[in-house]
Order: structure tokens, then sequence, then C-alpha cells
């Protein structure tokens, strides 16, 4: 009990020295009077009594000494007397503190911000049941582009299944919602029954899907999103057993999902059992997704292994050996951030690359402050300070200011978080939110705190070196040492910033590439919005044609509008189906199937969309039915079949339906980035709607309208179409230079992040050059004055000492260079439309830099070279 | 081992150096006999109890003093001697005495067991 009691009594004399201590000294007064008193009284002379006094008491400074060691705890308090004075000395350079605190602060805030993001995304477990265990599974070899399965394959595979415990399918499911409040778009899936088990995650209210669920013929249910139930159904617990309008039919809601369950889509917000029937999980079409649960002790590698064999078995007794039964097995984190990873990685890289900057440049500036402090250091070590007290000193005034660093990097941290976390894949953002954690929280304070041991313990192993004895008789010439390390640290940061510049200039081009050069039409200005007919009531080709005619007719009259079509989807919005190709007069080698993108388009698409015309005509609205067949193709289809022939007035026709008129080729039009900005364009054709019968489940769906003020149309254009069609949901109005912007969100904030660090690193170059600049003058002053006085002009001397700067400068360029061809390398994969080794980003960057260390430099020569010569020789 | 009742030699302090922690207990005790006393008297009289057995020096008192007025075991108060000068008293509290009690009784328990274990002959 007393000792806690007083633990606290002393913790208290730590924050408050002074209490006691005129007690104290009163009190060994008294002490000594009466020793003296008492010695007095034994008959010494008054001068031997007080002698005395003292050599019983043992000495008034000591027993000070003693009873201050007993009644507080020594180094804690030597610790707060250390802050309070590296707080005296910080607030006197407060310059130098506050770039030293901006500096790690910015670094650190960024790094926190970096991490917390790479730990959502890349390091934390996926939040289902044993969630490494977990894997998708792709149709074909190539995982990359992550194509979906067949039926077949699926049956297949579970049939035939020993690598994993359990699997389940998953199909899209675009449905219109009526929950009352008219009808709405919703993205859902349909899904086995065993889905959710498999998963390990139960609906937090009502109950999961049962096998009876997932028959054709059952009674139709539906298990939502906890958002889709907050937002549109205000949280309302009743809604569990209610019926829905889903494309028109009942179905009753079984079960809510937990907050932020997300699986493998972006904005799924319903479930419901896919119930196919024999004859449909025998077909050979790819819409399936296939997740699987590995068995206990099997690897990924080794399902992959299963897998093959069993290809290798099944593959002579299937009937169609075209598609083949070709799966393969991919973790499923490493699928969500596939896309994710080498972008996370890059960043990591450029915030370290920062850090050392923010480092280097910091360690610099400590350096030469240790410069100047060494006459304080010599005199206190003098006084009877111990190197381990100096040293100490030290590493609490490093300490103070990156604790400072710190606290101004989790507010940078929490200010920029919100923007980083962008950079989650949109299929994992429900559950892997980027937050300032107690992991986040942990890699800054180690961060800060490295930082404080490494730029205190450096400028004291340099007084060490130096030896505080000599220090006192210092002069500015007498720390040249720490000159030739600043240099070095200076050199590294120019090296570094260079690499950061030439990866951020690669990537810059990269998407301005991506999202300007290259996407093959003129995409300002042109809305588009999404309508899904309903197959029942629209059955056959006459009806879908007349809904098409009427709405095209009604929303070409609205004011402003210059062009408008419909199409089976835009580009980039809906990745577009492909279809088998007979061309007239050729025929495909062996093996080799030849197909094409295919799109059905209203006359006037490539007019709205702005694509390029190269030869021949544009489809038009009089292709229709009982005109001679025509059909428009791509750039790319042109030179995959008609190599060096014009393909117009040739023919050709679609293989793989009914559909095998031969069409004749009317047009040529310039290739458009469908698939994706970054994927080579492919064979392309455009076959007018009003010809082409095709299917109900194929039939165009966006209308695509080019106007003076497009978004200023969009209640205008819904107006419209509902004067045609009432119950017809509209969806997905937006502009294409959106959904552009959309398609290269991701990569612009991350390169906007890089380009952010290497302009910080450029900044920190400019500083710590004009630090070690402005060194070298104070260092030069008397010879600067000499030459001065031999006559040198002022243009002289400001060579002299920006030739100092641009001297380091160059060295950190060439060293950088070598770094930058390995680091573009690196990255290479994630460059589009510049190649890796472009001269003219490296030149750039070079340049960039050493105009940068030129004005970093010119300032202090412009100093130097006003200096008056007599004063300087004084010095 | 040195047979000479003069203890562990350590530097030139030929008196017996105290075990760590009986410092307090003796000021407690001494305390406890005189009543109200300050740093001077409660050294003058361990020099007397000790018989010169043990010298110390008085300023080595203070450090004591402080535990045990932070450990709430003791109280100082300024007040005059009897030849008028002035001096912090110390007296032992409540606490204290209780600590004096539980204290005094283990160092006996275990200075008897050391004692048994020192002396017994073995069979």
């Amino acid at each position: 009990m007393g000792g806690l009691r007083r633990l606290g009594a002393r913790l208290l004399r730590v924050l408050r020295p002074g209490l006691g201590e005129d007690d104290l000294s009163r009190e060994i007064a008294a002490h000594l009077a009466l020793l003296e008193d008492e010695h007095r009284r034994r008959g010494l002379p008054p001068d031997e009594a007080r002698r005395a006094a003292r050599l019983a008491l043992g000495g008034v400074e000591r027993t000070k000494e003693l009873h201050r060691a007993a009644r507080s705890i020594p180094w804690l308090e030597d610790t707060r007397r250390d802050v309070q004075h590296a707080v005296r000395r910080l607030t006197v350079d407060r310059g130098l503190a506050t770039t030293v605190v901006l500096t790690i602060g910015i670094a650190i805030g960024a790094a926190t911000a970096v991490f917390s993001v790479v730990d959502a995304v890349l390091l934390r477990p996926l939040p289902y049941r044993e969630p490494n265990r977990l894997v998708v599974v792709w149709e074909g070899d190539d995982p990359s582009r992550r194509p979906q399965a067949a039926p077949v394959n699926y049956r297949l595979l579970a049939d035939h299944n020993q690598a994993f415990t359990s699997l389940a399918a998953l199909a899209e499911l675009g449905a219109t919602l009526d929950a009352g409040g008219g009808p709405e778009k919703i993205v859902g899936r349909r899904v086995t029954a065993g889905f959710f088990d498999l998963l390990g995650v139960t609906p937090a209210a009502g109950r999961g899907f049962t096998a009876a669920d997932d028959v054709p013929g059952a009674p139709r249910v539906v298990i939502i999103s906890h958002e889709l139930w907050r937002g549109r159904f205000g949280g309302d617990p009743a809604i569990l057993g209610r019926n829905l309008r889903l494309d028109g039919e009942r179905v009753q809601v079984v079960g809510i999902m937990p907050a932020r369950f997300q699986f493998l889509g972006a904005k799924v917000e319903l479930w419901v059992p896919i119930a196919m029937t024999q004859e449909q999980w025998t077909r050979g079409s790819n819409y399936l997704t296939i997740v699987g649960r590995l068995k206990p002790d099997v690897s990924v590698d080794l399902a992959r292994s299963t897998i093959e064999d069993l290809r290798r078995r099944l593959e002579p007794t299937l009937p169609h050996a075209a598609d083949g039964f070709r799966l393969t097995p991919v973790l499923l984190h490493e699928d969500l951030a596939r896309d994710a990873r080498r972008p996370l990685v890059l960043m990591l890289g450029g915030i370290a690359a920062v850090l050392l900057i923010g480092c280097a440049n910091v360690a610099g500036l400590l350096l030469a402050r240790a410069g100047v402090r060494e006459p304080e250091m010599a005199l206190r070590a003098s006084l009877g300070a111990t190197h381990g007290r100096l040293l100490r000193q030290l590493v609490t005034e490093s300490l103070v200011l990156c604790g400072l660093g710190l606290a101004v990097g989790l507010a940078i941290a929490r200010l920029t978080l919100a923007v980083l976390a962008q950079l989650v894949p949109p299929t994992m953002v429900r559950f892997a939110a980027p937050a300032i954690d107690g992991r986040a929280l942990a890699v800054a304070a180690a961060v800060s705190l490295g930082c404080g041991l490494l730029f205190g313990v450096a400028p004291a192993l340099h007084l060490a070196a130096r030896g505080l004895g000599r220090g006192l008789a210092g002069s500015a010439r007498v720390v040249g040492s720490a000159g030739a390390r600043r240099g070095a640290l200076v050199i590294a940061e120019v090296a570094l910033t260079l690499v950061l510049l030439v990866v951020a200039g690669l990537l810059v081009q990269t998407v301005y590439q991506l999202r300007y050069a290259n996407v093959g039409y003129e995409p300002s200005r042109v809305l588009s919005l999404r309508m899904v007919l309903r197959m029942e009531e629209y059955r056959t080709h006459a009806q879908r044609t007349a809904f098409y005619d009427a709405v095209l007719e009604r929303v070409g009259r609205l004011p402003g509008v210059t062009a408008a079509a419909f199409t089976t989807g835009v580009p980039l919005a809906w990745k577009g189906a492909t279809t088998g190709v007979d061309i007239e007069g050729r025929t495909p080698p062996p093996g080799v199937e030849w197909d094409a993108n295919f799109r059905l388009v209203s006359g006037g698409y490539h007019q709205a969309l702005g694509t390029p015309l190269r030869r021949g005509r544009y489809l038009a609205d009089t292709d229709r039915v009982g005109t001679p067949s025509v059909v428009v193709v791509n750039e790319a289809m042109a030179h995959q079949f008609w190599p060096g022939l014009d393909p117009v007035g040739r023919r050709m026709r679609i293989s793989d339906n009914a559909y095998s008129d031969w069409m004749t080729v009317v047009g040529v039009v310039g290739d458009v980035r469908q698939m994706g900005l970054d994927l080579p364009v492919a064979s392309e054709l455009y076959v007018p709607y009003r010809q082409y019968p095709g299917q109900p489940w194929f039939a165009p769906r966006d209308l695509v309208i080019r106007a003076a003020d497009p978004l200023a149309l969009v209640a205008a254009v819904t107006r419209e179409i509902h004067a045609v069609d009432a119950g017809l949901a509209v969806s997905d109005a937006r502009l294409l230079d959106d959904l552009l912007d959309e398609e290269v969100a991701a990569r612009r904030l991350g390169t906007a992040v890089l380009v952010g660090f290497a302009a910080f690193a450029a900044l920190l170059v400019v500083v710590g050059i004009h630090g070690i600049v402005s060194y070298y003058v104070v260092q030069h002053t008397p010879e600067i004055g000499v030459r001065v006085a031999l006559g040198a002009g002022s243009r002289d001397i400001v060579r002299l000492v920006a030739g100092r700067g641009l001297w380091l400068a160059g060295v950190g360029v060439v060293l950088g260079g070598v770094g930058a061809v390995a680091a573009a390398r690196f990255v290479r994969s994630l460059l589009y439309g510049v190649g890796d080794d472009d001269p003219a980003t490296f030149a750039v960057a070079a340049a960039v830099l050493v105009a940068v260390s030129l004005a970093a430099s010119y300032v202090p020569a412009r100093r130097a070279a006003r200096l008056d010569p007599v004063t300087a020789l004084r010095r | 081992m040195k047979t000479s009742g003069e203890g562990p030699a350590r530097g030139e302090a030929p008196s017996p150096d105290l075990l760590p922690g009986t410092l307090d207990l003796i000021v407690l005790r001494t305390l406890t006999v005189l009543g109200p006393q300050h740093a001077y008297g409660i050294a003058a009289r361990i020099e007397q109890v000790a018989e010169g057995a043990l010298r110390l020096n008085q300023g080595t008192l203070y450090p004591a003093l402080v535990r045990l007025e932070q450990k709430g075991w003791i109280k100082g108060a300024w007040k005059t001697t009897e030849n008028n000068r002035e001096a912090k008293y110390y007296a032992v509290t409540k606490a204290g005495s209780r600590a004096l009690a539980e204290e005094a009784a283990w160092w006996q328990r275990s200075a008897s067991l050391v004692n048994r274990l020192l002396t017994h002959e073995g069979e």
C-alpha cells in the first residue's frame, strides 16, 4: 500500500521538481545549527564547530542530492528536463523545427495512409470463414480477365470433385425491383443453395437458401443486402416474409445479409436461388462464376493439377470438344486484389522513397545544427555532463521533433485517407475500409520512433567522433566533416527523387493515353441511358423495333439533340458479345474459329458516338427489313479478314445462330476501345438491329444521345421513354466522359498520389540543396572574400557556389538514372502507350531536377556574390 | 571469510553497513520510542543506541525520511526546540505504527530463522 502511495508521490515530484526544495534547505540548515550547537557545547571554537557539523552531516549538496533521488525518480526527471530543454531549443530554432516537423509529418502521414490502404486490401483477411481456403474458378487458362465458366463445366467439376469440400456457382442478375416506388434497376446474383454456407456467412436476419429453394418451380425467395434493407426499406424488420416484385414476379424476402457483406461484385444488393433445370446445367455458354472451398490439406496448385487430370480423363468423352473442360482455380484474395496489388506496391515503394528522402533531408539539417552546436556541447561536457547524458539530450530532442511530426502525420493521414480509400477495388469496398486503426498507429509510431533515434544518434556520433573537447575552440571552419556527409545525403535525395519523377512521368502519360489519346470516339457531350426491355412484353422483333423507333423519333425532336441511337451496349459499360463469323471466299485455317465482337445498333450510332468513318458509309435508318443486309466493320476487322483489301462490297455472315444471310460490308469505321482502355481492340461488327431479328435477350438496351447540353436532357429523355412505355426502368444515365473517368479513376488517383510524392520529394531537394549550398557559403566565406579581393566578379562567385549545388545534383541524377531504369521496368505492366525506356520522360525528369537544384543554389550564390570582402576576410 | 568482528570490508568504511531497508525500520522504531523528533535527534539517538558500532553520515537519514513520509508512515511538522531553534519534527502516523509492527515481526522471524540456520549443529 505504502509502496503505491510513494510511487504517486515520486511521480508528482517528477512533474514538479521544485516542490519541497525550500523546505529541505531549511531543514538542513536547522540540522546543521543543531549539530553546531552540540559541537560548541563540547567546547569547540565556532569555526571548528561549523566544520565538524558539516562533516557529520556528510556535505550539504550531497545530502540534498540524496534527498532528491529518494523523493523523485531521477531518470524520469532527467528525461522531463531534457524534453523541456528540447522544446526550449526548438522554439529558438523555429524555422528548422517547422521544416523538420513538416517534412517528417507529411512523410509519416502519407506512409500511414498508404499503409492502411495496403493493410485493408492486401493484408487483412477477407470477412469469410477460413478465407485463405476460398478460391474462384475461372474458365480457360488465363484468369486475369476473369472469364466465366459454362454450367456444363461446373456440373462436371462438382460431379468429379476431389480438391474441394464444397463448390457453389453464381450467375449475374440484372433485375427490375418494384417495391412500391416505381421500377428500379438492381444488381443481384443467382446462387446455388450452398453459396452462403460455403463462405461461412449466415444472414443477419431470417434464413439462408435451402436445397428446396434451389429447384426450378420452387416458390421464389430472395435474400437482400443490409445496405438495400437500410436504404430502400428503412431498416424495417417486418420486411422478412414480405413479397417484393422482381422483374414483375412476386418473390418473398427470407433473409437479410449482415452489413458490409460483399462477394466479388461491386453493388450486389440481392441474391436469389439459381434454380436451373437439368437442361440448363448442360449448356456451354459461359456465364457462371464458380467458387470453391479447398480441402484443408489441398493447395491451390494441387487443385489446379487435379482439375488438369480431370480434364485429361474427361475430354475424350465430352460431346463438344471445341470449348473443352478448362478451368483455373485462383485464391479468392489474390483474385480480388490482383488489379490493386501492383499499384499499391508501387505506392509503398514511392512512399518509402519519400520517407528516405525526408530522413536524408532532416538528417542533413540536424547534422548542420550539430556542427553549430559543437561549442554548446563542449561547454556542457566540460561542466561535467557525460557522453551518455549528451547523447540522451540529442536523442530526446530528435524524439520530440519526431513526436510532433507523428502528430502532424496522423492528422494528414486522417485527411488523405478518404481520398486514398478510392484505391480499394470496387469488389472490396464494403468490407475493406482503410482506417487509422491500431495497426496503422503502430506503424506510424514505429516509423517516427525509428526516425527519432536515427536523427538523434547520427549527430551525436558526429559529435563524439569529433571529440567534444576541441569544439570549444570552434569557429565555422571546424565543422567541416558534417559537410561531406550532407553532400552524400543530398546526392541520395536527388537520385531517389529522379526515380520518383520518372515513374510518375510515365504514369501520367499512361493515364493521358488511356483517357484521351486512344478511345476511338468523341466522348464529350454524349449521354447514355440504359433500359432493358422485358422479354414477355417484347417477344417479337416487330414489337421491339416499334419501341426503339418511337423513342428515337421522340428523343430526336428534343432541342439540342444532334444524334441519338440505340446499341446493345456503349463502350466499356458493356464489354460486348462475340459471335462466330464466316467470310465469303475465305476459310479459316484448320482448328481455328473466326469470331468478332458483335453489336446491334440503330443508324446514327456512329455519329452519336463520334466514331470516324474510314471507308464507305455509316449505317442508316434506311437499312431495314426488305433492303439488302448490310454491316459495318471496324479497322481491326478489316485488317484481320481482308488484309490489304478494301472490305467495302465484300460479304460475310454470322455463323452462330439461325441467321445466316450474307451481309455486305458497306463501311469501315475507326477502332473503339470497348473491352477496356488498355486492351487491344478486337475485330468488331456493327449490325443494324432493324435487319436482325435476333433474340429478345440480345436486344439493344443503351440509348446514346449527342447533344449540346446532354445532362440537362436526362429528365426530358426519361419522360419521352415513359411516354412510350411507362413501366420501363431507366437507369445509368451518365456521360460517356464520366464513364471514361470512372474507368481510369483508380489509375488517375494512384498517379496523382505518385506525382504528389515526386513533387514533395523535389521540394525536399530544394530545401536540401539550398541548405548545403548556404552552408558551403558560410564555410568558405574567407575564401570567397579572398577571391573577391583578388578581383573575382559576382558572376564568378555565383558560378563557383551554384556549381557546388549543380555538381551534387549531377551526381544524383546519374545515380538516380540507374535506379529509374530499374523502377521503370518494374512498373512496365502498369504502362500503356509509353515505353518504360521513354527517353523524353527521363530527359524531362533530369532537366526538372537540374533546374530545381540550380534555383535552390542560386539564392545562396547571390548572397555569396554580395559578400563584402573586408567583412568576409575578418571572420 | 574473515573471522574478526569487522564484517565484510568495503572501502575505507570500518563500520558495518546496514542491510538495505533496515534504516527505514530503525528510524521508524526510534521515532516510536522517542515520540516526535527532528532528523538530528534521530541521528543522535541511533548513534547512542548503537554505542559507536554504527557510524552514519547524518545526511543519509534524509532519503529514509523521504521514503517514510511518502509512504505515509511518518509526518513532518515545523516546531521549535527547547533551545529555541526551529526544526522539522517527525511523528509516526497510525499507518506507520501498523507498518512498524508488521515489519518488525517480519524482521524478527527472518533474523531468528537466519540465526537458527547459522547456529544449527547438524547430526
